[in-house]
């Protein structure tokens, strides 16, 4: 998933030495910099970075550890923002879960994707159909969630997404599930009427997580989206899909500080299993060449 | 249908105009370099263009400049019948929603239309196609989830054939132009089209996602290399700051851009007219 980084990481780090010298650590930098640049990270976010990694590297004594050790650490900062990481379960059933994001970015997707992740994990899960504008969407989510044997509700004629999502949370509590996804329209943040619909349905849910789904192929766009949602919907997370396509991995890296939202999930292909959990540490370890074994475990 | 690109546009427009607050009747080449950067123009294009330009640039002269760099469209041969084409582009792009939208175009327009659900892949695919012939009153073939793709094509041209239908819309699954295993999925139904008749499909059209950028230009590349594509359509313009990537699409590729999409109903369609869309553009500084 991130290859390109991985490799420019460790080109980076060859050009310093056990014990090296200033000299030897601007070329590190320099080369982290193009590399970073190239993956499409944020410059600012970039700047940033290299700022923090030369200090701290200095500060305990320039050499391939510290150097490694600082990189390390504060990419880890880069990749966490204030929120939660992975899947969190609510304290008391069910976890209501709201999907969002723009027209064909994979939320009724990813929303069988996470159905099937926790599915997996022995949790009762419901998912919502409560997109009512796109033609055939709730047969869309019907047939997903057939396919991996997960409860679907859905109301064919209703028009009202508020009607179909306090329906859909009564039945909830009465058949204790664990976790309810409920998949919306897509629309744009300036489309103001969907915007509108979209808070009433976030009353009536009450959400314990709204997550953001948007596409990589859209590249710092998905940023600037997300960040739009978050202004004005308020989000708790940000999955990020399609990352199978030409995606350089630098949006992740740079979304969680530019926007101060959580990176929760990444989707990597079409299939109901192609769901990795993003988690900062588990990420920096594997972009380090730490060859982690626990993520491998949880891809589902 | 004057003023919908305009309108499409007004997002990339305002972010301009954020950013250059006064308007003028000469611009340094500056101030177009802003401009051209805002409107998400690939760097390279901007390099190119603003290289070219005198120290003072008036409206005219630019819009020159701006006009050279898209490839125009040959007009479809009109005595093709049924005419064929081919719909293609990544996941959720906006393949079949075009579909409803050209379908829709060529009914206004008086003539007699088909549609083919050959994205026998995704969740509901079929289904979607099916409600939109529906509603649009328009005849549909198509078969279950999981079967071959180029057989429904297949059938679509041959029943176009045997009813004496005009047009001919097929709608394809989604690929991402990274997934190389799918692209022989792709050349079969191309080639399949020829089995069902000579020289189809007459175009291939290639849907691209507007709010995309740089990525949009790959994926046209791949597309073209893989297929071939006659004629690009860029979707979302209505949601997108980054209107100005149309400049590359069409320079980079010397694809021409057909029709874009400004929404999500059948009616936001629009024929692409380069003139209008640089005068929307230059608007955003020129008086
Ligand atoms: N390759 C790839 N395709 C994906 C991924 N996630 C979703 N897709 C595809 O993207 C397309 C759109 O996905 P949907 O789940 O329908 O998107 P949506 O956001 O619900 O779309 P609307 O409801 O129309 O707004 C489908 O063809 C999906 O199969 C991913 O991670 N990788
Ligand atoms: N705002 C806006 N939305 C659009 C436009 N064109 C399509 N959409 C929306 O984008 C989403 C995806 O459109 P589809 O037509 O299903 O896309 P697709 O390429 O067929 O998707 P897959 O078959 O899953 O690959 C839907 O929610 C459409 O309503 C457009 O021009 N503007
Ligand atoms: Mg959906
Ligand atoms: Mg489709």
């Amino acid at each position: 998933m991130f290859e390109t980084l991985s490799n420019s990481f460790s080109s980076a780090l060859k050009k310093i030495r056990f014990k090296d010298d200033e000299k030897a650590l601007k070329k590190a930098l320099a080369e982290l910099k193009k590399s970073l640049l190239k993956a499409d990270v944020h410059h600012k976010v970039v700047k940033e970075l290299l700022q923090r990694v030369e200090l701290d590297t200095k500060a305990a004594g320039i050499g391939r550890d510290s150097f490694l050790k600082a990189l390390q650490k504060n990419l880890t900062q880069i990749l966490t923002a204030p929120g939660k990481q992975g899947f969190v379960y609510a304290s008391k059933p069910p976890t209501v879960v709201l999907m969002t994001g723009l027209q064909g970015s994979g939320k009724t997707t990813t929303t069988g994707k996470l159905a099937n992740y926790l599915k997996l994990r022995g949790k009762k899960v419901l998912v919502v159909a409560a997109d009512l504008q796109r033609l055939a969407a709730v047969e869309q989510l019907r047939q997903i969630a057939q396919q991996i044997d997960v409860d679907f509700f859905g109301e064919e004629d209703e028009k009202d997404p508020v009607k179909v999502v306090n329906d859909a949370l009564k039945l909830a509590r009465e058949k204790l599930y664990d976790v309810v996804l409920i998949d919306t329209a897509g629309r744009l943040a300036i489309d103001e009427a969907l915007m509108e619909e979209l808070k009433r349905v976030k009353e009536a849910a009450n959400p314990d997580e709204v997550f953001y789904v948007a596409d990589s192929l859209t590249g710092q766009d998905a940023v600037r989206s997300a960040a739009k949602f978050n202004e004005d919907i308020g989000i708790t997370g940000v999955i990020l899909t399609k990352y199978d396509g030409d995606s350089k991995g630098g949006v992740a890296i740079s979304l969680a500080h530019q926007i101060g939202v959580p990176l929760r999930f990444i989707g990597t292909g079409e299939k109901m299993p192609d769901l990795e959990v993003f988690i900062p540490e588990r990420i920096t370890n594997r972009l380090m060449g730490a060859g982690d074994i626990e993520s491998l475990a949880e891809k589902t | 249908m004057f003023g919908f690109i305009k309108k499409a546009l007004k997002k990339t427009v305002d972010n301009i105009e954020e950013n250059v607050p006064k308007k003028k009747k000469y611009a340094s080449p500056e101030e177009i370099e802003e401009l051209l950067i805002e409107a998400d123009v690939e760097y390279d294009l901007v390099e190119k263009i603003v290289a070219s330009l005198p120290a003072k640039v008036n409206r005219v002269a630019l819009k020159n400049e701006l006009l050279f760099l898209f490839k125009p469209a040959n007009a479809p041969q009109a005595d093709i019948k049924p005419f064929v084409e081919l719909i293609i582009g990544v996941n959720g792009a906006g393949k079949t929603t075009t579909i409803a939208k050209l379908a829709y175009r060529y009914k206004q327009e008086g003539k007699s239309v088909i549609l083919g659900a050959a994205d026998t892949f995704r969740a509901a695919a079929i289904e979607q196609l099916t409600r939109w012939a529906q509603k649009l009153d328009v005849p549909i073939v198509a078969t279950k989830q999981g079967h071959d793709p180029s057989a429904v094509a297949y059938d679509t041209i041959a029943k176009a054939k045997a009813k004496n239908i005009d047009n001919v819309l097929i709608d394809t699954a989604g690929r991402l132009h990274t997934q190389t295993n799918l692209a022989e999925e792709l050349k079969k139904i191309v080639r399949v089209c020829g089995k069902a008749m000579e020289g189809a499909p007459h175009r291939k059209l290639l849907i691209l996602d507007g709010t995309q950028g740089t990525s949009a230009i790959n994926q046209a590349k791949t597309f073209h290399e893989m297929v071939g594509v006659d004629g690009v359509i860029v979707t979302k313009l209505d949601g997108t700051a980054k209107g100005g990537a149309l400049l590359s699409i069409s320079h980079e590729l010397q694809l021409p851009i057909l029709f874009v999409g400004t929404g999500e109903k059948m009616e936001d369609l629009a024929p692409f007219d380069p003139n209008e869309y640089v005068d929307a553009i230059l608007d955003a500084i020129f008086e």
